[in-house]
């Protein structure tokens, strides 16, 4: 039952991300729905290491992991910064004419 | 069920597993450190080129067997090894191509081809979903990067979106493992594996689906793959396409043909559905198109749907209650045959743009090619043909196995859609062959990459051979069969 308190939380939290990452257009502003999405999970899997702590294991590389990509997407960013201007995704059209 | 000797290697005795992506990882260090002394493309293209090599001789003299190594961390067995080889197939084919691509930081470039390469090779021999997720990312985080080579307005937006998508996709990835742990107690994909808890794992197999699916590019996830693959340059877009999907597509049969065997139902109707989708979405969208690297993208699209089959086909066997583990190797064989053709023909088609003087080529930039240079445009006829599935080809033998086994299972109808789809991207194929051969020439001139034509022709000629080269099936057949062993 406890587990089903946590998976649910963290399922609101993950919506809630997703709904960020859907609604807004400023790249920053994405980059932590994405972060919210990937913590979200992180408490799903924290939860279920009842009786081994191989989900823990997970864990702490997913925390790394995400860490490495906000890297990698705030770098973009600067990219996309220094290009065009400002970081709105919607600027981004070239390819789609 | 087969069962097979598996052997459990610990200690120092593990090493010798690892070789090949000792090598990897170092020639990466050494092409980055090299970048300090000389800016020489050719001599980081060629540590590249020597280190893959010498990793997939490395990968032939490991002893051919099913080895469990680290605490089975690492899983060596005969799928793996194939698929391995696969990947460094890809990756050797843009190293000598992509130099023409690269007007700076080639150093860069290579380094991260190569930890991308590591990564690829990590993930064909695990069974163990930790290290296949961290392996997993080491491939995505690396293109997210390699899309974005040079930082112009469009590659900038090519990697901008892959990278967006790609993040969304992890973190379901991420929470559909911790409901498959929830489900089954264990990251172990392997022998029987007990089901605790029903709907913990359908929620799983719904956001694993969603993860992968968007790596693969399956229809609702495929947005960003239209845009990256048209955006990023042409051997990047080759790269994307042919290594990184059949990574996505390599774990997807490992965690939904062995984790989710005791799920038939529920996976069956799920990839069904999104087989079907893939596949006519892809072929109705390059219908209308007139932009080549556009079409080989919806054409990329289109071919993830003929990939997934292979879903339906062992879901199915296992639905219906006929002899699972007998079809599903035969599945799992086809699709083996049908990643390998699919490497040559869509790296080729891909690197093909490499030898026009264009961005992005349109229809009417590459007609009378025939006369300009003959040789490149019978490569790429070839090449498409074998897209299309014509016969003669290894995109014949592909599609016909993976159809074969559709109507073993009697889902003759999903068949019938499937080949009805290989008739409708015969028009589009047909299309650019025909500017080729019978319009006049374009003022649009060619470039002298002699990199990029060899290994278009080199395609070429392997998907003819593969077609030709009946011992194939047969050999994957006991490759297929060790995936299976250890679930024994």
């Amino acid at each position: 039952m406890d587990i089903f308190i946590a998976d649910t939380v963290a399922l609101f939290l993950f919506a809630v991300g997703l709904y960020g990452v859907m609604t807004s257009n400023v790249g920053i502003k994405m980059l932590i729905s994405v972060e919210i999405m990937i913590n979200s999970a992180v408490i799903a899997l924290v939860v279920s290491a009842v009786n081994s702590m191989e989900p823990i294991v997970l864990a702490l590389f997913v925390i790394a992991i995400a860490a490495v990509e906000s890297v990698i997407g705030v770098s973009l960013l600067v990219a996309v910064f220094r290009k065009f201007g400002r970081v709105s995704i919607s600027l981004l059209k070239e390819i789609r004419e | 069920m087969i069962t097979e000797s598996i052997s459990t290697v610990t200690g120092i005795q593990s090493l010798q597993y690892l070789y090949p992506l000792i090598v990897l990882g170092i020639a990466g260090f050494v092409i980055l450190g090299l970048g300090l002394v000389t800016s020489s493309k050719r001599a980081y293209a060629g540590i590249a080129f020597g280190s893959l090599v010498l990793a997939a001789i490395l990968l032939l003299v490991i002893p051919q067997n099913t080895y469990n190594v680290l605490s089975d961390s690492f899983t060596f067995n005969q799928f793996g090894l194939y698929f391995a080889i696969l990947f460094l197939i890809s990756s050797l084919f843009i190293t000598l191509p992509s130099l023409k691509n690269i007007s700076a930081k080639g150093d860069i470039f290579y380094a991260l081809l190569l930890f991308v390469t590591t990564g690829m090779v990590v993930a064909a021999f695990t069974m163990n979903l930790i290290v296949l997720f961290i392996s997993f990312e080491a491939v995505s985080i690396g293109t997210y990067v390699l899309a974005a080579f040079h930082k112009t307005r469009r590659t900038l937006e090519a990697s901008t979106k892959y990278f967006f998508t790609g993040v969304v996709s992890t973190s379901f990835i991420i929470f559909g493992l911790a409901f498959f742990y929830q489900a089954m107690g264990t990251f172990q994909l392997g022998p029987a594996m007990a089901v605790a808890s029903k709907p913990a794992l359908l929620i799983a197999l719904l956001f694993l689906t969603i993860g992968f699916g968007f790596k693969v590019a399956i229809f609702p996830m495929h947005q960003w793959a239209i845009d990256t693959y048209y955006g990023s340059e042409n051997s990047v877009s080759a790269f994307l396409s042919t290594g990184s999907k059949l990574v996505a597509f390599m774990i997807m049969i490992k965690v939904f043909i062995i984790g989710f065997a005791s799920m038939g139902e529920d996976v069956f109707l799920l990839f069904t559905l999104l087989a079907v989708f893939t596949m006519t979405y892809g072929n109705i969208s390059a219908l209308s198109t007139t932009n080549v690297k556009k079409l080989f993208a919806y054409s990329s699209i289109a071919q993830a749907g003929y990939l997934i089959l292979v879903f339906s086909i062992t879901s199915y066997a296992m639905w219906s209650g006929q002899n699972y583990s007998f079809i599903a190797i035969n599945a799992v064989a086809a699709a083996m045959l049908y990643s390998l053709v699919y490497i040559f023909m869509k790296g080729g088609a891909f690197v093909f743009l490499n030898t026009v003087d264009k961005e992005s080529p349109e229809f009417s930039d590459i007609s009378g090619l025939a006369r300009k240079s003959p040789a490149l445009a019978m490569g790429l006829s070839i090449l498409l043909l074998a897209l299309a599935g014509i016969p003669f080809t290894g995109g014949f033998t592909g599609k016909f196995y993976m159809f074969l086994y559709l109507v073993d299972v009697k889902l003759w109808w999903l068949a019938i859609i499937a080949i009805l789809n290989s008739a409708i991207s015969v028009f589009y194929y047909f299309r650019v062959i025909m500017y080729m051969y019978w319009k006049p020439e374009s003022q649009v001139l060619m470039t002298r990459s002699r990199a990029a034509s060899a290994t278009v022709l080199i395609s070429a000629v392997v998907v003819v051979v593969i077609f030709f080269f009946f011992p194939l099936f047969p050999l994957l057949h006991g490759y297929a069969t060790s995936l299976f062993g250890v679930t024994g």
